[in-house]
């Protein structure tokens, strides 16, 4: 996207000023902000990700991350632009070192991978472009692959939740990362989880 | 294809940051290589051809692209070259178990531009540079239902895009042709593979259970390779593999319940993609190390871990 676009849609929808100030600031640079806590429009997600390609694919892929709790210390609810950063832990190294001091990988999927450590849910966002149903979004999560470790459905329930109170630019769905049969499967078994589930097969 | 297109991203294969001349000195041919009688210089290379038709959950395509320099590197090889990331601990039958010797994760900050890789020297991550690759002018491969003309990027990676998933038949003779470039002329040669069809996409892993893996066997003139991945996505490198190549008339492959439990006790988090293949493949030392042709027929497998 062109930076003028990238400007007009952020100054209509101020990208990054939503009630977090501070975490995600415009630095200016013409590939957007380092990240969100609020997407209102396909303009903002556009910002925000890269374009994969085209259905039964997703049409575009970023990331976000989510705290476990309410926990004043975590960092809110996060849309990473990953056309600034690919990798979480990039990212966070990078933008919130305060947060993540020496950061690796390792670190990164203790934050994230088990239940006894995890103080963040992290995953993919992807934006489909459906023959019937039309657009639509959808969220992975990370986790051990384990079985002792999949989520429950009330699990994903409060990531779901958590996401649609800043996500409003598309219907939102659960769905799996194309390596991750585990938590395809386990979905599986979920009856009105309370959240629509995308299965792309 | 499609698919892997956001591989493709996340690996920095055409995430360019300019030509890597490591190894080069001041990039002059004439006083940086040694001699060889011909024509002043002294070539060294390693690279891949992939000729691939691909199936998965998210993808239906292709996959063709090549890549060569003096050497082979992790975020540059195909998926089996195992042995640049890994070492092999273990093997039975026609499989065998990769591990990666140190279980730790990189995270280089700032991150490493594309033409690097993000390292670890104890606790210390840093950046380093891939080895020096070439351009070898444009690379053509003939025989597919439309030929295909690839040229590099400013990494020196070749990668097609737009393709149909439908490259070749059975039997068909595909050529890999090499203008030369900086190399000098070569060509690989394969035959086109039937399309591979399983009955299971998924695989279940069991501790102290052999596995099977299974397929219809439909072309003896060919190989099927099974490859089975765990660890972070990329560019991480894979913490565990298991790997198997047996004659596509087998029809089925077991691994061993050793294997299955070493995979398993290595394993962390699967993001990455395992897979099954029918192959054939070309594998010549024009410049002193391998530069191999891969055709093949790529079909995306689950892995259910207990």
């Amino acid at each position: 996207m062109p930076r003028i676009a990238i400007l007009a849609v952020c100054f209509l929808s101020a990208c990054g000023d939503d009630g977090h100030k501070g975490f995600c600031p415009d630095d200016g640079d013409p590939q957007g902000p380092v990240c969100m806590t609020r997407v209102a429009t396909d303009g903002e997600y556009e910002i925000l990700s890269k374009a994969v390609g085209l259905f039964p694919n997703p049409e575009r892929t970023n990331k976000y991350m989510t705290p476990v709790s309410d926990d004043p210390d975590l960092l809110p609810t996060l849309f990473q632009n990953v056309n600034r950063y690919e990798v979480h832990p990039a990212f966070l190294s990078a933008v919130f070192p305060d947060y993540f001091p020496d950061l690796n990988e390792q670190k990164y999927l203790e934050l994230i991978l088990t239940r006894e450590k995890r103080q963040y849910f992290s995953g993919n966002f992807f934006q489909f472009d459906h023959p019937v149903d039309g657009r639509f979004y959808g969220f992975t999560v990370y986790t051990a692959s384990s079985s002792a470790e999949l989520l429950e459905a009330e699990e994903v329930k409060g990531v779901y939740d958590m996401l649609v109170e800043v996500f409003t630019a598309g219907e939102l769905r659960y769905t799996f990362d194309a390596y991750d049969a585990m938590a395809k499967e386990k979905a599986r078994e979920w009856v009105e989880p309370g959240f629509l589930i995308y299965f792309p097969d | 294809m499609r698919w892997m297109v956001l591989l493709v991203f996340i690996l920095g294969c055409g995430n360019s940051s300019g030509h890597n001349d490591a190894g080069f000195g001041d990039g002059d041919p004439g006083t940086d290589r040694a001699a060889d009688g011909g024509d002043g210089y002294d070539r060294v290379a390693w690279g891949w051809v992939k000729v691939l038709e691909v199936s998965g959950t998210y993808i239906s395509g292709s996959e063709v692209g090549a890549y060569f320099a003096v050497e082979a590197s992790y975020p540059r090889s195909l998926v089996h070259h195992l042995d640049i990331p890994c070492q092999q601990t273990q093997s039975e039958g026609n499989c065998s178990l990769w591990i990666h010797p140190a279980l730790l994760f990189a995270g280089c900050d700032p991150p490493c531009n594309g033409d690097q890789e993000c390292m670890y020297a104890g606790t210390e991550a840093y950046c380093q540079d891939l080895p020096a690759h070439w351009d070898v002018g444009s690379v053509t491969i003939q025989g597919l239902k439309t030929d295909v003309t690839m040229t590099p990027d400013d990494l020196d990676c070749y990668a097609a895009s737009g393709l149909p998933a439908d490259l070749f038949d059975d039997g068909d003779q595909i050529t890999a042709g090499i203008e030369g470039g900086e190399l000098g002329p070569f060509s690989l040669s394969a035959a086109g593979v039937a399309d591979l069809e399983v009955a299971n996409t998924t695989v279940q892993l069991q501790r102290g259970q052999p596995v099977t893996v299974s397929w219809t066997p439909a072309d003896p003139e060919s190989r099927v390779q099974v490859l089975l991945l765990s660890g972070p996505h990329d560019p991480t490198r894979p913490t565990a593999a298991i790997l198997c190549d047996s004659p596509d008339s087998d029809g089925s492959v077991q691994i061993g319940a050793a294997l299955v439990d070493g995979f398993i006790n290595n394993h962390v988090v699967v993001q990455k993609f395992s897979r099954i293949t029918r192959y054939t493949r070309d594998v010549q030392t024009p410049f002193e190390k391998e530069i191999e042709l891969i055709v093949g027929s790529v079909v995306e497998l689950g892995l259910i871990l207990p």
